[in-house]
């Protein structure tokens, strides 16, 4: 047995799972073998604290809480909570109210379409019943002639249901059927970009950021997140540049704003860090942006700005007219 | 190894299936007493995948009205698996609201301890658990999971793959591949 080989099984021989064959190869191995034994040891290691981890406690009135939320008790045999189907909702409303008017207008605003799986799909996607929507899309691209655009709402379905795995096969295969021309193009890129980030599989998301931004310049979360995986890598002018990118297309995007402060920051440059975070503050009223307005002012040594900018923060969220 | 949450179920005396049976009655206490028995194991499965006790208490909370409302789609099996699986379902949705970034990944390795020289050994015991615990925080989604389910809730590969809705090969990959960074980043301490 090579060393990749006995690397590759070292969680198994602790485990006690490999065949009593396996083992004992791997035993002789390591029997010879200093640098797959520190391997070893260093497995160990980690396996030992992990199962040293403390576990957390929920807070103290956690089941009272849980109680609180639940919607009142129903009598015995009756279905609990579930929302009702939705072709059933306007029915729900119209029985309830009696007016035909207001059955009518329910309708076509809470029932889905009857009239093909692919509207049907898109109805649930809209209505963010993404598990309806993957039963739908599916059926949907089982009776035609499968279309890029189906292939990106049950991916974007998919991985609305937690199966990222899925979702990016349908995206790549999409992505193959699909021309320039096709509908969705550059969100698709864009989503799977996400997928791929969340992954931790930055080399791809970056180069679907890339291919979304340029069918698509003005998609925000693909320069904000191409900006943070750029400066994650320590490419900070190119961080910059997207960051930028995507305040121009969005003026008071609050993330964009603190991005572009804090790499400001960081490169020394204060006069601009200031002039982002004054930006971000007077656009939005956002007590963050003026906490961190407050901050940088403090670090800089003037404090009656410091103040006037902590006293804004102090103030709290904008007041909505709703 | 044994399961925490199987662990804690064995103690008690009415079997989750009584107590189901009796939620399906309308019996509200009974849920309460599914309640305590699971909170600690949805609790830390939530903690663990969002790194903040303010978002895992919502989303743990969330975890067990969703179940209170569908107890109807239950289809037998193990509920602390199907439990699991709705809180894991809400976490990555959560997660993807949150739109969790690398940045924020930095961060948690920022905030992580950092391995000082010399120190007693039970100082170097604690100082192991915390870091990794940063390591596995800054772990990719998938492999985060498994880890979690694994290590601190004590489930099997077959289980862990009835959770996250993955083939048990792709659960075992992950598990692999997971426990081969962490131990490339203890190489790199």
């Amino acid at each position: 047995m090579k060393c990749q080989a006995v690397c590759k099984r070292l969680e198994a021989y602790l485990d006690g799972t490999l065949s009593p064959r396996t083992q004992r190869q791997l035993e002789r191995h390591l029997a010879n073998c200093p640098s797959c034994r520190a391997e070893r040891a260093r497995a160990q290691e980690i396996a030992t604290a992990l199962q040293a981890v403390e576990r957390v406690s929920p807070p103290p009135d956690f089941v009272p809480q849980v109680l609180a939320k639940l919607p009142p008790e129903v009598p015995a045999g009756q279905k609990r909570g579930k929302p009702a189907q939705p072709l059933l909702r306007p029915l729900a409303l119209g029985a309830v109210l009696g007016g035909l008017l207001l059955f009518l207008v329910a309708r076509y605003v809470a029932s889905p379409p009857t009239v093909d799986a692919l509207s049907l799909a898109q109805w649930y996607l809209a209505q963010e019943q993404f598990e309806e929507a993957v039963a739908a899309y599916r059926k949907a691209l089982g009776q035609h002639s499968p279309s890029p655009s189906a292939h990106f709402g049950l991916a974007y379905a998919l991985w609305r249901c937690g199966n990222s795995e899925e979702a990016k096969r349908e995206y790549e295969r999409g992505l193959y059927r699909a021309t320039e021309e096709t509908p969705g193009l550059a969100l698709a890129y864009e989503s799977l970009g996400k997928i791929h980030q969340e992954e931790g599989q930055w080399e791809e998301a970056v180069r679907c950021y890339q291919a979304a931004l340029q069918l698509d310049s003005r998609l925000v979360d693909a320069h904000l997140n191409l900006g943070l995986i750029y400066e994650h890598w320590g490419w900070e002018e190119e961080a910059q540049q997207e960051y930028e990118a995507a305040l121009e297309v969005e003026p008071s995007h609050l993330l964009a704003q603190e991005n572009l402060g804090r790499l400001y920051e960081r490169q020394g440059e204060w006069a601009k860090a200031a002039a982002v975070y004054q930006q971000g503050a007077e656009a939005t009223a956002s007590p963050v942006a003026y906490w961190q307005l407050g901050r940088l002012y403090e670090r800089l040594g003037s404090l009656e700005e410091a103040a006037i900018a902590y006293q804004m923060a102090a103030l709290g969220p904008p007041e909505t007219d709703t | 190894m044994t399961g925490a949450v199987s662990q804690k179920n064995s103690r008690r005396e009415s079997p989750d299936a009584d107590l189901l049976e009796r939620c399906g009655r309308g019996d509200r206490r009974a849920f309460e007493e599914l309640v305590e028995r699971y909170q600690e194991a949805v609790y830390n499965l939530c903690y663990r995948l969002l790194s903040d006790r303010e978002e895992a208490n919502d989303v743990a909370q969330e975890t067990f009205v969703r179940a209170y409302c569908s107890l109807q789609d239950f289809r037998g099996g193990k509920f602390s698996i199907w439990l699991l699986r709705i809180a894991n379902h809400l976490c990555v949705d959560h997660l993807r609201r949150r739109r969790l970034m690398p940045l924020s990944l930095e961060e948690i390795a920022e905030n992580g301890p950092e391995m000082t020289g010399e120190g007693s050994r039970f100082e170097a015991a604690v100082e192991q658990r915390l870091w990794v615990q940063a390591a596995v925080a800054r772990l990719p989604l998938p492999y985060r999971q498994v880890v979690v389910l694994h290590y601190f809730e004590g489930l099997s590969c077959e289980e862990m793959a009835a959770v996250l809705q993955r083939p048990v090969n792709t659960v075992k990959t992950h598990l692999r591949r997971a426990r081969q960074r962490l131990r490339e980043e203890l190489t790199k301490e």
